[in-house]
């Protein structure tokens, strides 16, 4: 049996950060190896999924990069519509809350 | 030399650092104290502004500069930080140095300092372009031109660079008390010391990489103090006190903190592979690190430029009306147009960022139907001089005051105006323009260090 749960109730940390003024890169570090390699192996954190929750194309997600040893997962994309930190439009200088949109990402998970 | 001993203590003045973390280091013997001072993540103003304790203000970056000089004295042992938090232009630089100079009055101390300053000069920028010097931008996106143009430096206010180790090397090397670096590359802050006594590049970069933020790298993650002892093969990290531990899973989890890439970072000179690396818990606090590699590139440094684009003004007021509430985009949207009417030959912007409705994520929040009962306004004004900014950013808030919305009452005012001044002039305003890699044959050209005495004989 399994059910579905959102990303973000696997997660210990869940964060955003610039990485430039052009790119935003978010890191989830997960409870423990399960709760990791469920997600590692899900595909759900597919390049499709990413771009479609953060506004972007999938040619804007850069990358998605895991870690076994901090059971870490890291994404990262350039910024939604090309609005950089410090431009006019902008709302986040420091990109620090641009994990939010990811939090409700569905997981399959085994149901015990 | 077999070991190198290291005390990290940052100089962006956050105000982590403290005496007793300082006092732990230092009864550790360490060789050298060193901290990171400079960052490009509180934007683009930063670089631009003239304020020379701008950002933390004076007090905060005294107390962690305070902290450092007063530790590398008191062991005496070399100093090496970049200061003038957070752009390390030459303003913020100079504001940095008056610190020391008031240090060295107030405690009698006599300080000698190298000054590298990592501004770049725009006219040795130009002049490099025109001799066929080759750029490229170092993130793909249409806000920056593929090759840097001498127009795109014309542009900026100013331009730093992050200078790579060898600058600090040749500093180290003349025999002062310290180095103080503007702008410089985190990491060659801490890698400059142990590669003058040729420790290995790859171990020295992860090392260097996993402390420059300090106790970022334990668990629970936080900006103190962190030590590591460098060694031919490993290196060792650990914290300084209370119940935060570095654990193999923290000192990894830290290659992810504000990088692009985990397992490849692109540095002046070359990238860091860690995907050879491996992490042991040493003892209770502390991991051992080894296996990173360096792989050599043509040397380049990262240009950061700021460009000015006028003056903002800003109002803050909230609304509360439920029909205002129910009609605000419209209203909002009536108010820009009449101010684009009436200041039609102006060439300015005006945002409106609605807190409480979709103000932090916009068009990609998830809960973008949630409306709440208020609504928190604030109205941006980017104009050519302060005086218009202001005057726009008045008239769109006289607009939103007495503006007609359907099922208007509140025909005596319909927002909270914040504060009287109702309207904030923020000085200028500034974007990134520049942000680029620029070959370089001597990694040391744009950077020549210099010595400064404190007390500063013209300061006093």
């Amino acid at each position: 049996m399994t059910r579905t749960v959102p990303l973000s109730e696997l997660c210990r940390v869940f964060r955003s950060k610039n990485a430039s003024p052009f790119l935003t890169t978010i890191d989830m570090f997960f409870d423990n190896r399960d709760a990791y390699e469920t997600v590692k192996k899900s595909g759900a954190l597919n390049p499709a999924a990413i771009a479609r929750r953060l506004g972007i194309s999938e040619a804007d997600v850069l990358g998605v990069y895991t870690q076994d040893a901090a059971f870490g997962i890291k994404v990262t994309v350039r910024k939604t519509d090309g609005v950089a930190s410090g431009d006019p439009e902008g709302a986040d200088i420091f990109g620090a809350q641009q994990y939010i949109p990811l939090l409700d990402l569905p997981i399959v998970v085994p149901d015990n | 030399m077999d070991e190198i001993r290291i005390l990290q203590s940052s100089s962006m003045g956050y105000g982590n650092v403290t005496a007793e973390l300082i006092d732990a280091g230092l009864k550790l013997d360490p060789h050298v104290i060193i901290g990171q001072g400079t960052s490009t993540d509180p934007g683009p103003y930063y670089l631009g502004q003239d304020d020379i304790y701008g950002y933390v203000g004076k007090e905060n970056k005294k107390r962690d500069i305070g902290l450092l000089i007063g530790a590398a004295r008191k062991a005496d042992i070399p100093f090496v930080f970049s200061g003038g938090s957070p752009s390390g232009s030459d303003a913020q630089l100079e504001g940095i140095l008056r610190i020391m100079h008031e240090i060295a009055v107030e405690r009698g101390l006599r300080l000698r300092a190298a000054v590298i300053s990592g501004e770049i000069d725009k006219e040795w920028l130009k002049r490099k372009l025109r001799s066929g010097a080759r750029t490229r931008r170092i993130i793909d996106t249409p806000r920056l031109p593929e090759v840097l143009t001498e127009e795109a430096v014309d542009d900026c206010k100013r331009i730093v660079a992050q200078m790579g180790p060898e600058p600090i090397m040749a500093a180290l090397r003349m025999n002062t008390q310290g180095v103080v670096a503007g702008r410089s590359l985190d990491i060659g802050l801490y890698m400059a010391y142990p590669m003058l006594y040729g420790f290995d590049k790859g171990l020295t970069a992860h090392m260097a990489k996993t402390i420059e933020c300090g106790a970022l790298c334990a668990s629970p993650p936080i900006n103190e103090n962190v030590f590591a002892h460098l060694r031919r093969d490993h290196f060792l990290v650990h914290t300084l006190g209370g119940t935060r531990k570095c654990t193999t899973a923290s000192v990894a989890a830290h290659a992810f903190y504000e990088r692009q890439d985990i397992a490849r970072e692109e540095n002046p000179g070359g990238y860091l592979d860690i995907t050879t690396a491996s992490y042991t818990q040493h003892d209770e606090r502390t991991v051992r690190v080894a296996g990173a590699r360096w792989v050599d590139l043509p040397y380049t440094i990262k240009l950061e430029g700021a460009k000015k684009i006028g003056y903002r003004t800003i109002t803050i007021a909230g609304l509360r009306d439920p029909h205002l509430v129910k009609n605000i985009d419209g209203f909002l949207e009536r108010s820009k147009a009449k101010a684009l009417e009436k200041f039609g030959g102006t060439e300015f912007s005006v945002t409106f960022h609605q807190y409480g409705k979709n103000a932090v994520l916009g068009k990609v929040d998830p809960l973008q139907h949630v409306v709440g009962h208020e609504i928190g306004l604030v109205i941006a004004v980017v104009a050519p001089t302060q005086e218009q900014a202001t005057s726009i950013c008045a008239f769109v808030r006289g607009q939103l005051h007495f503006g007609d919305f359907p099922g208007r009452t509140s025909t005596a005012g319909n927002i909270a105006t914040l504060f009287s001044p109702a309207e904030i002039p923020m000085g200028e305003a500034f974007i990134w323009n520049v942000w680029h890699a620029l070959e370089l044959d001597d990694p040391c050209e744009p950077f020549p260090a210099r010595i400064m005495e404190f007390p500063n004989p013209e300061w006093i």
